[in-house]
């Protein structure tokens, strides 16, 4: 592509508005969990750690196939794409969705994050069943400076529930790594 | 290449100043994960989806007008069977949500969201109402210009993009900083144009706006 014919169209933000119109896809809390999936509760936070009430999640795990887990669309339609969940925050900035975890190895799954003051989305990553030196010898991560792997894993475990918390810190000291892609 | 993006940090668009990360963004290969992505079955479309209105048991107010382009690839190759999603006010700027509290009537019959799969060349077409301008609390009297906000999947993960167009000759467009973040050279590209050949006679007048995916998705950090 040359620079002539260059013509991506630039982003704008998702606005304070999109609720209705891309609920159609969003998955609900599933009732029952197969015995791999964790529950990842958090909140997407602002610099003054404010709760971000209308953002919306989009979580990849393309390894996460061949699931129905019950999730359907506001007229009771399977969403059917079990590798895709998009959530969205609620008043307090709260979030919930699953990671299904794969034995024996790190799970990552691809979260990408919109909300009202974003100019254009934001992609971040998080790791379950590794630590933050496993991270570190993580050749995809090498630019990530250390002491900030720690915003890639959860901040709490519960081992008996198969719960997780982890959240998304928009800004500040605190602020989650956001990655964009090499050339 | 420069990034046709707006800068994350763009204080004119207040926001930006309490949600703008300020760490640069940081560098990764893309992987299996970025050349995949969420495959949606047409089957979740509905007929009348593509058509905003014909969502209701009657007629919304305002000026019918047909929107079509294509959705190009960054190697400006046609992105097929891809799901596109729209959501906008009604023609008196008015969302559809609770917490739109921009004093003007709401229309019953104009849900105001949309949804389809392009074609096998890339092509979508939408029916609805021209959406009208609304006041905001950015910065004293602040207004949005008319816009159709657009989500679209293109082929892969790394092709994901939400922006908003917006309509030839509108005044608004030099005082909005949500327009105006985006750098002079590519703001053009958010612009519809009248083109008469997508007009429907009788009917709707209509808009072309094509949109060519970014995989990079590289964002300055700043302007």
């Amino acid at each position: 592509m040359s620079a002539m014919d260059d013509r991506r169209t630039p982003s704008q933000t998702i606005g304070p508005f999109f609720y209705d119109g891309l609920k159609w896809a969003t998955t609900n809390r599933p009732a029952a969990r197969m015995q791999d999936d964790w529950l990842v509760t958090g909140r997407v936070v602002d610099v003054a750690g404010v709760g971000v009430s209308d953002a919306m999640l989009e979580i990849w795990m393309p390894d996460r196939t061949g699931r129905d887990d019950g999730s359907t669309d506001t007229e009771g339609r399977s969403s059917r794409v079990p590798e895709f969940q998009r959530v969205y925050t609620d008043e307090n900035g709260n979030f919930t969705f699953v990671l299904t975890r794969r034995s024996g190895e790190a799970t990552v799954a691809h979260v990408t994050v919109f909300a009202r003051g974003l100019l254009n989305l934001l992609r971040t990553r998080l790791y379950l069943g590794t630590t933050a030196d496993r991270l570190r010898g993580l050749d995809e991560l090498r630019n990530v400076p250390p002491e900030r792997l720690k915003t890639l894993l959860p901040s709490a475990a519960n081992e008996s529930e198969r719960s997780v918390e982890w959240s998304v810190h928009l800004q500040g000291s605190d602020e989650t790594v956001f990655f964009e892609f090499a050339p | 290449m420069a990034s046709p993006n707006p800068p994350l940090l763009y204080p004119d668009y207040k926001s930006t100043q309490t949600r703008a990360p300020r760490q640069p963004l940081v560098a990764v290969p893309r992987g299996s994960a970025e050349s995949t992505g969420p495959v949606f079955s047409a089957s979740l479309i509905s007929n009348t989806d593509a058509d905003l209105t014909k969502q209701s048991s009657g007629e919304p107010l305002g000026e019918r007008i047909v929107v079509a382009g294509r959705v190009l690839d960054p190697d400006g190759r046609p992105v097929g069977r891809s799901l596109v999603e729209i959501w906008q006010c009604n023609s008196a700027g008015r969302y559809r949500h609770k917490l739109d509290q921009h004093h003007a009537p709401l229309d019953p019959h104009f849900p105001g969201f949309g949804k389809l799969m392009t074609d096998d060349e890339g092509w979508y077409r939408f029916v609805t109402i021209k959406p009208g301008a609304y006041p905001w609390p950015n910065h004293p009297n602040a207004w949005r210009p008319a816009h159709i906000h657009f989500s679209l999947f293109g082929a892969c993960y790394a092709h994901r993009l939400i922006t908003q167009m917006y309509f030839p000759g509108d005044p608004l467009l030099q005082h909005d900083p949500i327009h105006k973040s985006v750098p002079a050279e590519t703001r053009h590209r958010l612009v519809s144009a009248f083109d008469l050949s997508l007009t429907v006679e009788g009917i709707a007048l209509g808009y072309r706006w094509d949109i060519v995916l970014d995989g990079q998705a590289a964002t300055p950090f700043e302007r």
